[in-house]
Order: structure tokens, then C-alpha cells, then sequence
């Protein structure tokens, strides 16, 4: 069953120099319990997709299409409903566990401030509740450590409070920005481990540039580029056996597989080539590639590619 | 918080600046060009005897060695000998105490005030950065800011005390005080005027860093992190937002309180108001040294002790400052 399920959904910011489109018309659906990864180079767009569903963009964002949630659509919803939904069914773990923090605040407070928020949890139990967070994320010493301030603590930890957050109201889905970045391979690997013990069977929309992470944790996976979804499929076949040429060469750069980059840089938003946007890139384009824009087409039982090669 | 031994050392080094700074004014004053026998009174009368001036440099250890004066000043100051004015004759610490207490009297509630109103409409300007509201207010701010001090204070006597005869020209109280004493009513009502305009200087100040830090807080990610738990924008702004913003005020704050010490020369001047500003340009025109190193000694204390209470404070507010930590 669906859980949340976006359609046509485009961004644009309007600033100075005009309208720059960010998110082109994008259909996404994650049903319950599953884990999708939306994986992508920096600047494609992935974290703007997960703050529109939060409906976090700044104010000179325009969002349209739908993004349906429990029959109804976050994208019309106001700024009250939101208020509802946010950190109660759909919470999110923020990018840069460092800056994420309020550092004035103790730890403490800042996991139970959700509680507070959208639970009549007061007290005594307010304060068990917290522990008991604490403590199924692997933080020791909890009594003493929700006593604490963000800046004393390693990054590694500050993820795991960040996540402590967000599970705090159990919510329906769980948007996770960059859970690893800035931290170290091991700490990492932890970090990883503890997210697919806790996401087992809650619903995670993961936005990641890293596909290590993604096929971690991930049942399913998106590929974005230049704003729009080029591939999606489960998170197996889809590393397995990549349909697009962009998903190809993003396994190729891998570490793992030899660091063969793609040739040329994605293309600004907003100026992008008529025809297929990674054509330019692309090392089997055709001659129909430069003026046809390929559209997200159906493939196999479960896989979708943008890609005329596969019409 | 503070650690114990680094606050001793912290006072210990606040001393040595304190002595760094009463030196460096000893010297500058004495290296001035022009005393107050060849600045001042000469400029009154071409006849001195010769043995009159003698005697006046004598009196007040100006024939001795620079040197010698300076060991003499320093011990002095350690025993809490100020000195006496060239021109009035009169020790130093109670005059500059008499004047001071004046320029309190409109300092004090408009610096206080100031701060708060800046803070209060910077936050909310912050706040709403890119709004219609804070667009114009912004620039009513900049258009006050960007005319002098005293252009402003004689426009107000202008308009509120002559025109509109709200309030007296000048002076600090009516001339009835010659019978009836000296009345706080009447005080009050002489310092309104200079009370206003001195609060709305301060205020665009505060006005402009609070605005500052409020917009560079908002753009933070924990200011995300904390709507995207289901915060309303209130809670935000009061939870989240606000002390975060108010970190980098608390030592600018602390200085202009500290400032209050000098006076405010052009308000003074405008109203003539007997405060410490116009005691300040008066004993600098005589070259009335005694006096002047008195002052100055003061602003010194002052700046110093705001310094130390600012990072005190600062410590306090932000918990990543924990002064002796290494």
C-alpha cells in the first residue's frame, strides 16, 4: 500500500535572474515499509525533493503537482496541517549532524521537544522516554549525557541523537538527508548498521550521493539527475544490472569498480540540452538522443528507465 | 562555567592592561603640545609674573622629570590620590563623580532602553527579513542613522522645545530651583527630550547587529532541524532562534554600557547639560591634565571590567564557552 505517493511533482526558485527549475516532474512511491533510496550527484536536486514533502523550501520556492499522504496532499496542505505531520508522521533526520544541533540547547531537551510537541508524554515519563530513546540507539550513560550539550559530543554520537529525534514520535516515514555524511568509515559502518537495525520495518525515504549507503539500506532505489528521476527499480537488480547509462557510470566511479568517471559535469539547472539531458554525457547516445526527451517508461516486472535505448 | 584559576588570571592580566592603558594616557596627555599656562591663561592675560608661573609648576610637579611625575602619578593612584584640577583647584575623583551622576541621569535609562527596543525590533526585523515591514524599517533606520547626532537634537529642540514648547531649550533645570531646590519632576522633565533622541541612537545601533545575527541564525540548519519536528513559527523564533542570535550581543552590550562613563558630547553640548562629555572638551581645551587623566583613568576601569564581565557573562549564555577549558 502506498504510503506516500508524489506525482508531477517540479520545483522551481524564483530568484533575481529568474525562475531556475530545480525538480522536473517527478512521480515517486514509497509504500509502507519500504526503504527508498533516492541517489544522485550533489546539486540534482535530491535534498530539495525531501524538503518539499516536508514543505520546509524557502519562500521563494514554487512547488507543484501532489505528494499524497494519508489522503491528503501535502502539497496544499497548510501551514497548521503541516505542523501536524511534521515530526509526528513524517520526520526527518537533517543533513551535517554538526550544525544540526541547536548548540545552546541540551540534547535532552531537544529529543523530548518532539515528545512534548505531539504527545501528551509530561514528566516523569517524558524523562524515562528519552532515556529509553537513548539507549536503544547505543548512547551510554544516558542520564548523564541528555545533560549535555551537541558540541560535546563525537559526530558519530551527534548522528545517533539526530535519529533519537526523529524516531521520538515513531512516525509513519522517516526522510533521512545524508545520515553519513562527514563521518569516518568506521563510525560510518556503525552509523549504517544501527540505521538498517532501526529502519527494519519502519518506512525510509533515504537521500544519498553514496551508493554503499544506498544498497545498505535501501529495498528500493531512485536515480536523479539534472532534476528528474532516471531510473528506478529494486535496490539489487537496479546495482546489479543498471538499464540507464548514467546509473552505469555512476557503479563504474565507484570506488569498488575501478573510479572510472563519467565524462563532462552535469548540466546547471535550468540549461539543460533539448533532447535527453545526460545525452551530452552519455557514451551510447544516438542520433534521436539530442532531440527526443525520453520519458520514464516501465521495463521488466518492477523497473523503470528513462532511456530511448529501452523503447 | 568558569574555572577559578583562570579567573584570577584573567583579573590578573585585566590588571596589567589597566596599567598599559593609564600609561599610555599619562604619556600622550604630558606629550601634548601647550599646558594650561601657555594654552589658557596667557590667552586671558599677556602679563603673568614670571614667579607666578613658577610657582604653578612647581605646585603641581611640572619642573620635575617626566619620569619622576609618572612614578609620582602611579603612586598616587595606588593610594587613591586623584589629584586636583588645574582650574578649579578642586580634588578630581568628586568632580568627575558630580558630572558623571548628571550624564547618568540621561545615559543610564537611555542606554538600557536602547538596547532592549534595538534588540526587540532588530529580532523582529530579523525575524521577517525580505518583508515589506522589514524593508521599510530597515531603511527609516538607515536614513536616522546616516544624519549626524546633533543635527537630530537641534531639530528636536527646534521643533519640540521651541515651536511646540513640549519641552525647555536647554539646562538641566528651571530656574525656580533657586528657591524651591532642586526637583526630580523638574529634572525629569528637562532630561525627556535628550532621554529620547540618546535612546533612538543606541536602539538603531542594537537595531542593525541584532537584525545581523538574527538573519545569519535563521539560515542555520538546527533552525530547520527544529521545524521540521512540527514547531510553529513562534516557538521557533523564541526557543531556537532568539539565543542563538542574542550570543554575539552580549559584548557589544556590555561595551556601551561601559561607554556610558564618557558622556555623550554632542547631547550635552545641544542641551547643556552639565554631564561628563562637556566636563571631557572643557578640561581637554585648558590642557586641565589632572582632570583629564582622571577621566580617563575611569573609562579605563570601565572598558576593562565590561571586558571581563562580558566573557563572564558570554559563558554563561553559550555553553560551548567554557572559560579555562583548554
Amino acid at each position: 500500500m502506498s504510503l506516500l505517493a508524489v506525482s508531477n511533482l517540479s520545483v522551481q526558485f524564483e530568484g533575481r535572474a529568474g525562475t531556475v527549475p530545480v525538480l522536473d516532474h517527478i512521480d515517486l512511491e514509497i509504500n509502507t515499509g519500504e526503504q527508498v533510496a533516492l541517489i544522485g550527484e550533489s546539486g540534482c536536486g535530491k535534498t530539495v525533493f525531501g524538503m518539499s514533502v516536508m514543505r520546509l523550501l524557502p519562500s521563494n520556492a514554487r512547488v507543484t503537482g501532489s505528494a499524497r499522504y494519508a489522503g491528503r496532499d501535502l502539497i496544499l496542505a497548510d501551514e497548521r496541517e503541516m505542523q501536524q505531520v511534521r515530526g509526528k508522521k513524517i520526520a526527518m533526520i537533517s543533513q551535517n549532524s554538526a550544525f544540526a544541533l541547536n548548540p545552546v540547547l541540551t540534547i535532552g531537551d531537544q529529543i523530548a521537544e518532539p515528545l512534548t510537541l505531539h504527545t501528551s508524554c509530561r514528566g516523569n515519563d517524558l524523562h524515562r522516554e528519552v532515556i529509553a530513546l537513548l539507549t536503544s540507539l547505543g548512547i551510554e550513560r544516558p542520564e548523564e549525557n541528555m545533560q549535555k550539550y551537541p558540541h560535546q559530543f563525537s559526530g558519530g554520537m551527534r548522528e545517533r541523537i539526530l535519529i533519537a529525534m526523529a524516531l521520538a514520535c515513531n512516525p509513519d516515514l522517516i526522510i533521512a538527508d545524508e545520515p553519513t555524511s562527514g563521518l569516518d568509515a568506521l563510525v560510518k559502518a556503525q552509523i549504517l548498521e544501527l540505521l538498517r537495525t532501526v529502519m527494519q520495518d519502519r518506512t525510509l525515504l533515504l537521500i544519498t550521493h553514496d551508493l554503499g549507503t544506498a544498497s545498505a539500506l535501501a529495498s528500493h532505489t531512485a536515480v536523479m539527475y539534472a532534476g528528474e528521476i532516471v531510473e528506478y527499480g529494486p535496490t539489487q537488480d537496479l546495482f546489479t544490472y543498471p538499464l540507464h547509462p548514467y546509473t552505469q557510470g555512476l557503479i563504474a566511479a565507484s570506488p569498488s569498480a575501478g573510479f572510472h568517471p563519467i565524462p563532462g559535469v552535469s548540466p546547471a539547472p535550468g540549461q539543460v540540452p533539448s533532447g535527453c539531458w545526460f545525452c551530452p554525457r552519455c557514451s551510447c547516445a544516438m542520433d534521436r538522443c539530442s532531440t527526443v526527451h525520453p520519458s520514464l517508461k516501465k521495463t521488466g516486472t518492477n523497473r523503470q528507465v528513462r532511456c530511448l535505448r529501452y523503447d | 562555567m568558569i574555572d577559578g584559576h583562570y579567573l584570577l588570571r584573567r583579573i590578573g592580566y585585566s590588571g596589567a592592561a589597566f596599567f598599559v592603558c593609564i600609561t599610555i594616557t599619562f604619556f600622550i596627555l604630558h606629550l601634548m603640545p601647550g599646558d594650561y599656562i601657555t594654552n589658557y591663561l596667557l590667552s586671558l592675560s599677556h602679563t603673568i609674573p614670571q614667579e607666578a608661573v613658577d610657582q604653578f609648576y612647581q605646585q603641581y610637579g611640572l619642573d620635575r622629570p617626566l619620569g619622576e611625575q609618572y612614578i609620582i602619578y602611579i603612586c598616587n593612584i595606588l593610594q587613591g590620590q586623584w589629584g586636583y584640577s588645574y582650574q578649579y583647584g578642586l580634588p578630581v575623583f568628586p568632580m568627575i563623580m558630580q558630572k558623571l551622576s548628571w550624564s547618568l541621569v540621561i545615559l543610564l535609562p537611555a542606554v538600557l532602553l536602547g538596547i532592549i527596543i534595538g534588540i526587540v525590533l532588530g529580532a523582529w526585523s530579523g525575524w521577517r527579513s525580505g518583508g515589506k515591514k522589514d524593508l521599510a524599517l530597515f531603511n527609516i533606520m538607515i536614513v536616522f542613522r546616516a544624519i549626524p547626532e546633533f543635527w537630530w537634537a537641534i531639530m528636536a529642540v527646534w521643533v519640540f522645545a521651541f515651536y511646540l514648547q513640549w519641552f525647555p531649550l536647554g539646562g538641566f533645570t528651571s530656574i525656580s530651583v533657586l528657591i524651591s531646590g532642586l526637583n526630580p519632576w523638574d529634572v525629569l522633565y528637562h532630561a525627556i527630550l535628550p532621554i529620547c533622541l540618546m535612546t533612538s541612537f543606541v536602539a538603531t545601533g542594537n537595531y542593525y547587529m541584532m537584525r545581523n545575527s538574527m538573519i545569519a541564525v535563521i539560515g542555520e540548519d538546527y533552525i530547520t532541524t527544529a521545524r521540521a519536528k512540527g514547531l510553529d513559527e513562534r516557538a521557533v523564533l523564541w526557543r531556537h532562534a532568539l539565543k542563538n542570535a542574542l550570543l554575539p550581543m552580549v559584548t557589544m552590550t556590555t561595551f556601551q554600557v561601559a561607554g556610558i562613563i564618557m558622556g555623550n558630547v554632542f547631547i550635552e553640548t545641544v542641551f547643556s547639560w552639565p554631564g561628563i562629555g562637556l566636563l571631557t572638551t572643557d578640561a581637554l581645551r585648558m590642557r586641565d591634565l589632572p582632570l583629564l587623566e582622571g577621566i580617563f583613568l575611569l573609562d579605563a576601569l570601565m572598558t576593562i571590567g565590561a571586558m571581563l564581565a562580558a566573557d563572564i557573562l558570554a559563558s554563561y549564555l553559550d555553553p560551548r564557552i567554557r572559560m579555562g577549558d583548554q
